[in-house]
């Protein structure tokens, strides 16, 4: 079997493993670390369930190779609540009752969290546009809208330059 | 009860919130499996539609290290033959024991499992594996006269498929008005974002399985047949599942492939279903052919309705897709004919879907009905208020609440309905802007369902059914039915749900969870305030109840009544002139549904039963190459579910009247009842922002051009 | 997938190297293409050379005269965002936007993106016919589905469409595409790049085996500013094209000096034709004007059962885009 050897950071511990180079970033998550919390919903970038960030860039965890990681510091749903206080994104998708089923959730966490600091604009329109790579069927569409809206608002008051 | 209440109909937020926002929720495919005992399966489905299998080619699989078994029909001895049609322990929509010889039937029938320590050389392994076949003659097409067609008496839930009420062609002769039009819908797939799943775990002679399943019991009922254990032998266990719409209500074939495939290598084995196994696993949505005729009285009033359905199911499956349901109940007929045909084709076996047969009936129904509507001059509002049925047209009882008309009128207020303009006439630059209405219904079922209640001395309690949420909400209901009925907050209450060795109720599915469950839960805590009447308080104290009876479409009970839920979806489109693009900015659905027990999480599945519904309308197509008979877009980037960008302004109303007939919480189901009326309120709407009606879905933009 | 080695080449002219030495390499960017087709088992290469780590392909510049050079391992998200790109060329910005989502153009690279591969539905898909992935075997498309197949530019033996948004406003701005390899350094104009599928449908791109796409160059065009795209789909988001347009006008005393317009949806390669684009020229900025020029690229085309639409909504879409940028939208 050909393998690798790569190190990088997972939620802030270093990794650094060796595995067979056909092994994607959201199989190691998975099956390596058990970090189960990002999910395989297509394993073919068409649903964004893996969402993970990549050096804080919003990123599909079944198209990257782990190989390709190394070096890289990697945020998973797992690191993203500190301790037992939820981050916005987390508190207000359960006040607008933002998922059903919950497969979804946690890429669509990870999307709303990346976006609210990219450059869209202020709108729905623009929230539902930037929240597109993440497909939800239970449909909660419109009450995700509505709690991305609030944490944005709610993180560009606590960090106003952020 | 009274209609006073505490925490029922409060809305409380999911009590499974921060498992599921942090990644704590363990779904079906997320057991362990870094210690390295699991094995990893993956499919080998084949590539022909019919014929047989006349050799495998395994060498190159059996090189690749950590590869360690293949299991096909000639391992069939591992599965016990599982007799379908007889034991009314389970339901399955397929018939045949996996692996049982080597016929095939269609393309992406499970043909052999790999197995391997990793999911790379499973993976590898399994696309290696090379398949020899003596193919026969397919049949594909749904008009192919030279394949079976069965005209079922019944469907899955035992409503009659062939009625004749009155004398249709009398009612036609007497008619000022009609319409006669044939509609038709696809192939559409269930897609939830989570695949099936299966981890099963060996222990002597025990077997636990991690499924991914809408019905748990009937899961462990159909592997317990198939393994050839009994029933307390085998445990399913599904706290989570990510959504499944249909296509894991009945149990299917890979659950027991995995479970045997992790007897005969006596280690645990994971069997995760890839998207594009999904399309050929576990069911779909069949494409149906419907004509309607429906015909009136200057006046509206109906005189005769004929509705006969071609559908399709897999030669080793049984479904037949209901579509004329909505014809039999809506409205007042005296002239009636349901008709239903299935053609048995070498595709993949169907599924119910989230409204099966009454969203495809309806999208046919209510779009004559709009058409008739047009042709008459009457409203489209005001002739489904002056037709709907005041009673069950099929027992002459009365309806257990009535708020057909009432939906109607609510919604169209809601909607801005006085807008409205002739076909065609309203344009704003370059969109024609349309309304359009539809009745939506789903039947009211209940199932027998037990809980088991404790209290415990600190004034905290815990509810046990086996049940499962499917993210219906389940979970937080069952908390707030317990903190009700025990003077409790929603917090205080622990649920186990998702287990088959607790007290069993039903699968969720027809909508029918919350309603069944209500009477065992209920039960069980009126036990327990008896025992809490004569307890100490230092000790947990618990009971177990259940209810008994179950209440299928027919209405069949000894209330004199039937129970069915009615609503009225709305929908806003705009087109754009020049290139038939689409938009909904607004839908508004107005729903009598007994109940809401709670409002927050109801409300969410309106809305996502009616994006279900702007999925089947506007997006959704499994394509069926013409020529080999497979399904060409299994995937979720060529099959389009809706994304957020598609979705806007959506508006739920509930009418709120309890159902103290139905169960004791005065609730019915909701699930299904968003979807049903969405694709023909849509439909609808296109018509009378453009003038083209369009009778086969999806609407698409070359439709409109 | 197939098993394959690892190689992280630390220049480019490492990754040539590597090319030349093994026949059965790939190279590897955002691998948001590569990688999804090795899970299909259409891509197998033996050895992944990884680019990721060549220093100095990532930034977005632009010169005195107004042109632009973009890395090619410049993420598809950091051009789209550049405020460069977005004032002046506008259309470059819109169509990386208006492809695939997020995650996948912050992981996209600009040079992947030209030789992304197409998205007809029988190609990835093991046992269909397909010229493509198995030379000699055959188009399904052409008697199959083939609503997302292409009308102009195909072959009896190949009808898929390009699907890339970015080569649209490229093709229409005459970028340059800068490869290197073993022998040097050459200079690719865009449309040279993508071929035509003729007789030998899987002979897609300009580049010799060991050649590296190190740039992309986009000339200075005064028009630019006032350019367009449109993408029109089935789905609002997150959708290959059905039609496409990329457009950029100057207009003179209500007359037209100078039109780029390319067509995506449509064609096997990206599509546009400068005959249509001369016609335009001279003429009323009119709707008149750009339908006769939209007209023009329209002339020979080629339908099949389930994407002959295509031909009047490009045709549409090129008049409503022209016309709303010279201010002409009735
Ligand atoms: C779900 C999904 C939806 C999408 N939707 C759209 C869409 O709507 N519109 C659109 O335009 N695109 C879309 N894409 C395609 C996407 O834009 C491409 O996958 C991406 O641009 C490819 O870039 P990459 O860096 O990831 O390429 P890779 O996958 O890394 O490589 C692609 C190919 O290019 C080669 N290659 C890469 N870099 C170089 C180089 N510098 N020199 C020479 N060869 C190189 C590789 O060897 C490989 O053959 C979609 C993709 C997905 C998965
Ligand atoms: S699992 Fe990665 S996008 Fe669907
Ligand atoms: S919550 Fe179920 S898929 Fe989004």
């Amino acid at each position: 079997m050909k393998r690798t050897t790569s190190s990088f950071e997972v939620n802030g511990t270093r990794i650094s493993a060796e595995f067979d180079t056909r092994t994607t970033l959201l199989d190691f998550l998975r099956e390596h670390l058990d970090l189960t919390g990002t999910k395989k919903g297509c394993n073919h970038g068409q649903c964004g369930a893996c969402t993970v960030m990549i050096d804080g860039q919003r990123s599909l965890a079944c198209l990257t190779l782990a190989a390709l990681c190394d070096g890289r510091s990697i945020t998973t749903i797992e690191g993203l609540a500190n301790g037992d206080k939820l981050h916005p994104v987390q508190k207000a998708l359960i006040e607008h009752d933002g998922f059903q089923c919950g497969y979804c959730t946690s890429g669509q966490i990870m999307s709303a969290v990346a976006m609210a600091k990219e450059p869209w604009g202020e709108s729905d329109d623009e929230v539902r546009e930037a929240m597109s790579g993440n497909l939800c069927r239970c449909g909660a569409y419109p009450n995700i809208v509505a709690a991305v809206q609030e944490a944005r608002a709610k993180i560009a008051k606590e960090q106003p330059d952020a | 009860m009274t209609e006073q209440t505490r925490v029922i109909g409060k809305p409380v937020s999911r009590i499974d919130g921060v498992l599921k926002t942090t990644g704590g929720a363990h779904y079906s495919g997320d057991r362990k499996s870094s210690d390295g005992a699991l094995l990893h399966g993956v499919l080998v489905k084949s590539t022909v539609a019919a014929g047989y299998i006349a050799g495998f080619d395994t060498a190159e699989a059996k090189q690749m290290p950590g590869f360690v078994r293949f299991l096909s029909y000639e391992d069939g001895d591992l599965i016990y033959r599982i007799d379908a049609p007889n034991d009314d322990s389970f339901v399955v929509n397929e018939q045949r024991t996996p692996f049982i010889d080597n016929q095939v039937h269609f393309v992406g029938q499970h043909i052999g499992l790999a197995l391997a320590e990793t999911l790379e050389v499973a993976e590898a392994a399994a696309a290696a594996i090379l398949v020899e076949y003596e193919e026969d003659s397919r049949h594909i097409a749904l008009d192919d006269e030279d394949s079976d067609l069965d005209k079922p008496d019944a469907s899955g839930t035992g409503e009659a498929l062939q009625v004749h009420r009155g004398d249709f062609d009398e009612g036609l002769a007497d008619a000022d008005v009609s319409v006669s039009a044939t509609y038709t819908t696809p192939v559409e797939h269930h897609n939830p974002i989570e695949p099936s799943a299966t981890t099963a775990v060996w222990d002597g002679d025990r077997l636990t399985v991690y499924d991914a399943t809408q019905g748990n019991v009937n899961d462990r009922n159909y592997l317990a047949a198939g393994t050839g254990l009994a029933k307390d032998q085998v445990r399913v266990l599904n706290p989570f599942i990510g959504g499944g719409f249909g296509c894991k209500g009945y149990a299917w074939p890979h659950s027991l492939i995995a479970a045997a495939a992790a007897r005969a290598t006596g280690r645990p084995v994971r069997l995760v279903l890839s998207r594009s196994d999904m399309y050929t696993s576990c069911g779909h949505r069949p494409q149906t052919r419907q004509s309607i005729t429906l015909a009136a009285k200057s006046d509206g009033t109906f005189t005769a309705l004929k509705h006969e359905t071609l559908s399709h199911r897999s030669p080793i499956g049984d479904h037949m897709e209901p579509c004329g349901m909505p014809s039999m109940v809506l409205y007042d007929c005296p002239n009636l004919v349901v008709t239903h045909s299935n053609r048995v084709l070498n595709r993949p076996s169907p599924t119910p879907m989230r409204g099966p047969g009454e969203a495809s009936g309806a999208f046919a129904l209510e779009s004559a009905v709009d058409e008739l509507a047009e042709k008459l001059g009457i409203d489209p509002v005001e002739l489904r208020k002056r037709n709907a049925s005041q009673m069950d047209p099929r027992n002459s009882r009365p309806w257990s609440t009535f708020n057909h008309p009432e939906c109607l009128d609510r919604g169209a207020e809601r909607i801005g309905w006085s807008r409205r303009k002739s076909p065609g006439q309203w344009r704003e630059g370059n969109e024609l802007v349309g309304l359009g209405v539809a009745t939506t219904y789903y039947p009211a079922y209940r199932s027998p369902a037990a809980a088991r209640v404790t209290l415990f001395p600190d004034e905290t309690a815990k509810v046990e059914i086996s049940v499962q949420d499917i993210g219906t909400g389940l979970y937080t209901i069952l908390a707030q039915m317990v903190a009700e009925k025990l003077g409790l907050e929603a917090a205080d209450v622990a649920v186990e749900i998702g287990d088959t060795d607790l007290p069993e109720g039903p699968l969720a599915g027809g909508s029918m969870t919350t309603a069944s469950v209500s009477g065992g839960v209920a039960a069980a805590c009126d036990a327990l305030q008896e025992k809490r009447a004569q307890a100490s308080g230092d000790e947990a104290i618990s009971a177990e109840a259940g209810s008994e009876e179950s209440l299928g479409f027919g209405g069949d009970n000894d209330m004199g009544k039937s129970f069915l839920s009615f609503g009225a979806i709305f929908a806003e489109v705009r087109v754009d002139k020049d290139f038939g693009i689409v938009r909904i900015p607004r839908l508004v659905g107005v729903f009598d549904a007994g109940k809401i027990l709670n409002p927050k999480t109801a409300r969410s599945q309106m809305i996502g039963g009616m994006i279900f519904g702007v999925g089947m309308a506007m997006l959704e197509e499994t394509f069926v190459d013409p020529e080999s008979g497979r399904f060409i877009n299994p995937s979720l980037g060529e099959y389009y579910v809706p994304v957020n960008a598609d979705i806007h302004d959506i508006d739920v109303e509930f009418i709120d009247e309890p159902d103290y007939d139905f169960n004791p919480f005065g609730a019915r189901g909701i699930g299904e009842l968003g979807t049903v009326g969405t694709a023909p309120a849509i439909a609808n709407a296109v018509y009378n922002a453009t003038g083209i009606r369009v009778r086969d879905l999806p609407i698409r933009l070359d439709d409109l051009m | 997938m197939r098993e394959f080695e690892l190689v992280r080449a630390a220049s480019v002219a490492d990754a040539a190297k590597s090319l030349a030495a093994n026949e059965d390499a790939k190279l590897i960017a955002g691998g948001t293409n590569l990688v999804d087709l090795m899970k299909e088992g259409v891509e197998t290469p033996g050895t992944l050379i990884d680019i990721n780590a060549i220093s100095g392909l990532r930034d977005v510049t632009m010169s005195d005269d107004g042109g632009l050079m973009i890395g090619a391992l410049a993420s598809n998200s950091a051009v789209a965002w550049h405020p460069d790109v977005q004032e002046h060329f506008p259309m470059i910005s819109q169509a990386i936007l208006a492809g695939a989502t997020t995650q996948i153009r912050n992981m996209a690279s600009m040079g992947g993106n030209l030789l992304q591969k197409n998205r007809c539905f029988y190609y990835p898909e093991e046992n269909a016919r397909c010229n493509k992935r198995e030379p000699g075997s055959g188009c399904d498309a052409i008697e199959g589905i083939n609503r997302m197949c292409a009308v102009l530019g195909t072959s009896e033996h190949c009808i898929a469409a390009n699907p890339s948004d970015l080569c649209l406003p490229l093709r229409a701005l005459d970028a340059i595409v800068h490869v290197e390899g073993t022998n040097g350094q050459r200079a690719i104009p865009i449309e040279k790049l993508h071929k035509l599928p003729g007789d030998t449908p899987y002979d897609e791109v300009d580049l010799r085996h060991d050649e590296m796409i190190t740039a992309i160059e986009v000339p200075p065009s005064p028009i630019a500013r006032n350019s367009h795209y449109r993408k029109l789909r089935d789905r609002t988001s997150y959708a290959f094209a059905l039609v496409s347009v990329a457009a950029a006008i100057g207009v003179e005393d209500g007359i037209i000096s100078e039109v780029r317009l390319a067509v995506g949806g449509v064609g096997t390669v990206p599509w546009r034709d400068e005959e249509a684009e001369a016609a335009m020229v001279g003429q009323p900025a009119t709707q008149e004007a750009f339908s006769a020029g939209a007209a023009i690229i329209f002339r020979e085309t080629k339908a099949y059962s389930g994407n002959g639409f295509k031909i009047d909504l490009a045709k549409r879409a090129i008049v409503r885009v022209l016309s709303e940028l010279s201010g002409d939208a009735k």
